[in-house]
């Protein structure tokens, strides 16, 4: 697996507060990374030392090879970056402040036009692309500082939490050209978020950061497995009371809840199958319509690593 | 891209934000074109040659630089801190060196550049309006006083300026630290001259032996150095990780 972000045991404190603490991250390159996690938990701090905008107080990071305590410059040079903030210069036109950036990178006056044309096109930007970015609403801003980052065609993208703010139809629209662009340009993508729809819609992997420590990494699928036992749902009819007892009664069970009059919710103990237990209902004469295997949401697991850290 | 193609990006970028925000403001458009009818037009018809000729203008005109100068400079970091986008600048591939260069120079061949164009039409006004005086030409010394005094004030000026703006947190707050500052470095040439007249130091009999033209170098010199003192102080303060960015 080629590695686009390495962190070992990455450390950041400000006076007697740890803002990152020990920290390890692997971030496969080509991949979508989603980094999680409350506000304050240490997020934009990870982002700014990883681009030697922030010096750690102790710890290494290795960003597309290069140190980012040492070649910080290297790293600028090959990522785009959406920060905290926009960072989109209010007075410039949408278009001027992708020119500024595409002279920064040093882009030839007829790829930086083009380049602009395309990517202002791909958000949807096109018709106000003359117009003063100080006017554009907050979603637009947002878009543009995305086309921005992407303008020079980086290995990497660092988007610090892209769609904070954004009502939920903007948001959408963003995650949508987001990743669209992003695979497109196959571009590494190192996200962070607190919007679990989002880093379970765009990530391949995620981590999940809380107070400086990172709690849990793994694909979303992953973590959701790790949010508790598995639950299966059972519709059947001819379901009673008693019935419900006995499955309740049974060892592979942990909880049996009757939430309809002919639904029942059950917690299977660690390693369960259902098997048996519908082999129960039908012996017993219950008629199954459904057995449904319940995933646990993303949120379920956040919520529980952050809780479990409190 | 070379430092020197880095540094004209960053010119780039703050002419045009100087230019909107300046064409985007009545006030701004009407101000400027009042400073220079003044400084231009109408203070050399009203008062004669001494205002383009004599050891006034070498005062006057680096003064005008300066003050032009002072907004722009304020704003160069604390600005781009207050309105969120000094992080993205320092996030992008441009060394820290061509970002502060690029400020610097481009509000110091801005406010030169304009001042340059008032002296030369308060010369031209000078001419039209009081040919008949043998003293509208001004002597050498004057066009150097005033040709490197409009350099080097503003020099002056925005090395301070830039040094003060890296590390304030708003423009007002760079403004008024800045403020401070001049009064400070305005104050300490009288004080040190006050000395050393004081002391009979055999300093002021040198200095009082001078040609006018080898006094204008001098002082030309003093405030080279200390553009060139505040410049190094400001490279030095400016480390990325260690700004701050919020």
């Amino acid at each position: 697996m080629d590695v686009a972000i390495r962190t070992r045991a990455l450390t950041r404190s400000f006076g007697p507060v740890r803002a990152l603490d020990h920290v390890d991250l692997e971030v496969a390159a080509g991949s979508i990374f989603g980094f999680l996690g409350p506000n304050g938990a240490g997020k934009t701090t990870t982002i700014r030392i990883l681009l030697g905008l922030l010096e750690p107080t102790g710890g290494s990071a290795e960003v597309l090879g290069f140190d980012a305590a040492r070649d910080a410059a290297r790293i600028r040079e090959a990522a785009g970056a959406l920060l905290e903030h926009a960072g989109i210069y209010e007075r410039l036109s949408a278009e001027q402040n992708l020119e500024f950036f595409g002279r920064i990178y040093g882009l030839p006056a007829r790829e930086r036009k083009a380049r602009a044309h395309e990517l202002l096109d791909s958000f949807g930007l096109a018709a106000a692309r003359r117009r003063r970015a100080g006017t554009l609403s907050r979603g637009m801003r947002q878009k543009l500082a995305i086309a921005r980052a992407m303008l020079h065609r980086p290995r990497l993208l660092f988007l610090d939490e892209p769609t904070a703010g954004l009502d939920p139809a903007a948001g959408a629209s963003l995650r949508d050209d987001l990743l669209a662009l992003a695979r497109q340009e196959r571009v590494t993508v190192f996200l962070t978020t607190h919007n679990l729809d989002e880093a379970e819609r765009l990530c391949d992997r995620v981590a999940v950061i809380h107070r400086g420590v990172v709690r849990a990494t793994g694909s979303p699928a992953e973590l959701r497995e790790r949010a508790g036992r598995p639950r299966v749902r059972i519709r059947a009819a001819g379901l009673d009371d008693a019935l419900a007892r006995l499955v309740a009664d049974h060892p592979d069970v942990a909880a049996a809840t009757r939430v309809e009059p002919t639904v029942l919710e059950l917690e299977l103990r660690d390693g369960a199958r259902p098997a048996p237990i519908v082999a129960l209902l039908v012996q017993r004469g219950a008629e199954i319509d459904e057995v449904r295997r319940l995933t646990p949401s993303l949120e379920a697991a956040y919520l529980g690593l952050v809780e479990a850290a409190r | 891209m070379s430092f020197a193609g880095d540094v004209r990006t960053v010119i780039w970028k703050e002419w045009r934000e100087l230019a909107d925000h300046v064409a985007g403001s009545r006030v701004g458009i009407i101000g400027m074109v009042v400073l220079g009818l003044y400084f231009g037009v109408i203070a050399p018809y009203a008062n004669g040659p001494r205002i383009v000729a004599s050891a006034l203008a070498i005062f006057q005109y680096p003064l005008l630089a300066a003050m032009l100068s002072v907004q722009p400079i304020v704003d160069s970091f604390a600005g781009e801190r207050e309105r969120h986008t000094l992080e993205t600048l320092l996030a992008s591939r441009l060394a820290d060196r061509a970002i502060l260069l690029g400020k610097l120079l481009a509000v110091l061949v801005a406010t030169t550049g304009a001042t340059y164009i008032v002296y030369a039409l308060a010369l031209l006004t000078t001419r039209l309006a009081h040919a008949d005086q043998p003293s509208a030409t001004p002597p050498e010394w004057v066009l150097l006083g005033v040709g490197l005094g409009v350099l080097l004030v503003p020099a002056v000026f925005a090395a301070l300026g830039v040094f003060i703006s890296l590390r304030a947190a708003t423009v007002r707050q760079a403004a008024q630290t800045f403020g401070l500052a001049i009064v400070g470095l305005a104050l300490l040439p009288v004080i040190l001259g006050q000395l050393a007249l004081q002391l009979g130091s055999p300093l002021v009999l040198r200095v009082s032996r001078l040609t006018p033209v080898q006094l204008v170098l001098l002082g030309a010199a003093a405030l080279a150095l200390l553009a060139a003192t505040f410049l190094a102080a400001a490279f030095r303060r400016f480390r990325r990780g260690r700004l701050n960015l919020d």
